[in-house]
């Protein structure tokens, strides 16, 4: 079984693992990577995204995308800090502008990420999977210039939300809160959807004993991937700190798990996710209404609790021993 | 040489007018019409400009349909009075395969439009996509002409109410602008007799223009308007000759929240706050010119 796939991401350290881990898997046909505001502005996410393309050695075609969300920083004040800089304090930084891997004269494709989906999408003679791991802009974008690209659609995939656990914000987690307009269109579009929020995520951390296990599988995907979790676990260490000492979810990379085993989610529920807009401290809070207390709002995605930590561990050391 | 013109509607009856006069009157050269969602669903939008543009005698005029819906939402409609299928024949053109969004960004970065106004008398959808994907077209449209708006009311106007985020990044983009508003449309009433002065110039242009303006006649007297506003032909003739319109440079902003305001033109025409002007604001008419600028167009 082998899936078309799209790639939508703002790299970004899980980005790159989650680039990584699509391009090595033998089931992903990966017809192109869009890139977008988030982690860092969209030169910079584009550029990252192009090092880990090259570093991998593939001919996976690029496409930059939008440079800012679709309208939350119209209100002044909103999100002043978008394009995103990295957090206040340094040593928080998970990402840092550019991931180490190395620099490359590699280019994105002259088509603009929002164009290259809605063409993509239309043309294409079978349905196509969506694993979207960073703001939803492109997409909502794509969604309002042609709403027809649903017919072709097969799922998508979002790393994106919190159910109990949130990052950014109390409230929020960070993809949903830069463009939570964009996501309460992707969210309401009607093609079936699995959301991977942080719940899911942080229970599929990992250790630096598991990063060090990866990098001696000894490939450059390996070492990358191991240098990018754990510059991810120091950065938690004093600022997110998990349950478990020196560990750390890499919460991309379990999207693109998530459509090779679906298994590897665990806890499923069938709700209506809505975005929050209102000022204050639930601006781009994804709601689930476990409770059905919106009867006229529909169930428009399969949302996971938890994932199955080991499973995804083992996928990551199979995904990564592989040097094509 | 003929200014050219883009224009971006939701036709409409009054759209319809302005786009016969735009592309019948000799100073101007309408190079595309952009249907996009506004006074009525997408769909009947770009019905009516293709019925409109091929009972006109403007068929060579190419279509490109744009966005369905606002940015974010929710979709207003306006008043029922604005929801009309056009008396037209069913049209046998067709839009072209290219997206509204897709032309501009295309048509503007190729250069050739380094002297084409767009002339948004619709929600501004298409356009803030459009700034959304190619952020450098703000410094390739030289002017943005449009209807909508209004400096001195305190409710919004459709155009603006139809899709506030896209007005807001329209209007902080830098691109020049000059708004023709409410105060400037809804003084420059059109009678019967004079829909009847451009029925008799017989071309088949002014008579479409005198079947469309006859509907609206007739709403309006019925609303106690005293006369027929065409909004968006208005525009079309503050292009053709500025000297119809005074404006006054003002600083525009969009209302974006607001319980009963959002989509308000909050302008600070006093210059209250010192805020550098933005727009040039229409703020007069001269109505017997405005029908005499329509009758030597639609001659």
């Amino acid at each position: 079984m082998t899936y078309k796939v799209i790639l939508d991401v703002d790299t970004g350290s899980d980005d790159a693992i989650a680039i990584m881990a699509a391009a090595l898997s033998h089931e992903i046909e990966l017809l192109g990577i869009t890139t977008v505001n988030g982690n860092r502005n969209v030169d910079i996410t584009t550029d990252n995204t192009l090092r880990v393309v090259n570093l991998l050695g593939k001919n996976i075609p690029v496409y930059k995308g939008c440079a800012l969300p679709l309208v939350s920083t119209l209100l002044k004040g909103r999100r002043s800090n978008i394009p995103y800089k990295g957090p206040e304090f340094k040593e928080e930084d998970v990402h840092g502008d550019h991931i180490p891997a190395p620099e490359t004269s590699m280019t994105e494709q002259p088509e603009h990420a929002v164009f290259w989906l809605v063409n993509t999408l239309i043309n294409s003679k079978e349905k196509v999977t969506l694993i979207f791991v960073g703001p939803l802009t492109n997409l909502a974008m794509a969604l309002r210039i042609a709403p027809n690209i649903i017919e072709n659609i097969k799922e998508i995939i979002i790393m994106g939300g919190g159910y109990l656990v949130n990052n950014i914000t109390s409230g929020a987690e960070f993809n949903f809160w830069v463009d939570p307009e964009a996501a309460k269109i992707v969210m309401d579009c009607g093609a079936p959807i699995r959301l991977v929020p942080l719940d899911a995520t942080h229970a599929a951390y990992v250790t630096r004993a598991e990063a060090e296990e990866i990098r001696r599988l000894n490939t450059p995907a390996a070492e990358l991937c191991a240098d990018l979790i754990i510059r991810r676990i120091d950065g938690y260490k004093n600022f997110q700190p998990l349950a478990v000492p020196d560990a750390v979810p890499v919460h991309d990379v379990l999207a693109v798990c998530a459509l090779l085993k679906p298994e590897v989610l665990n806890d499923l529920m069938s709700v209506n996710v809505d975005i929050s807009f209102s000022p204050g401290i639930t601006d781009g809070m994804s709601l689930c209404d476990v409770g059905s207390r919106n009867k006229s709002a529909a169930h428009n995605a399969v949302v996971a609790k938890s994932a199955d930590r080991e499973l995804f561990i083992t996928m990551l050391k199979q995904l990564f021993c592989r040097s094509k | 040489m003929a200014q050219k013109v883009i224009m971006d509607v939701d036709t409409g009856c009054d759209d319809a007018v302005a786009m016969l006069l735009a592309g019948h009157h000799k100073d101007l050269e309408l190079v595309a019409a952009l249907p996009v969602h506004g006074n009525a669903p997408l769909e009947q939008t770009i019905d009516n400009t293709l019925r409109l543009l091929e009972a006109g005698k403007l068929a060579h005029v190419p279509v490109y349909s744009g966005a369905e819906a606002p940015l974010i939402g929710p979709i207003i409609r306006g008043s029922g009075d604005q929801i009309v299928k056009l008396p037209f024949p069913e049209a046998t053109i067709k839009p072209q395969p290219k997206h509204a969004v897709n032309f501009l960004i295309d048509y503007y970065m190729s250069g050739a439009g380094n002297d084409t106004i767009f002339m948004p008398i619709a929600p501004l959808t298409n356009l803030a996509l459009a700034l959304r994907i190619e952020p450098r077209l703000k410094e390739r449209i030289p002017r943005i002409v449009t209807m909508g708006g209004a400096y001195s009311s305190s409710f919004a106007e459709f155009n603006i109410a139809a899709d506030p985020e896209a007005a807001y990044m329209v209007y902080t983009s830098g691109i020049p602008i000059t708004m023709v508003g409410l105060e400037v449309t809804d003084i420059a009433k059109v009678q019967q007799v004079d829909v009847d002065s451009i029925r008799e110039l017989k071309t088949p242009w002014a008579i479409a223009a005198a079947d469309v303006m006859d509907i609206v006649v007739d709403i309006h007297i019925k609303h106690g308007l005293g006369g027929a506003i065409i909004y968006d032909a208005c525009a079309v003739a503050a292009l053709i000759e500025p000297s119809v319109m005074e404006t006054r440079p003002m600083h525009i902003e969009i209302e974006l929240r607001g319980t009963t305001t959002r989509g308000c033109t909050v302008s600070d025409f006093k210059t209250w706050k010192k805020q550098t002007p933005n727009v040039d604001v229409g703020i007069g008419i001269n109505r017997d010119r405005f029908i005499e600028i329509m009758r030597e167009g639609l001659m």
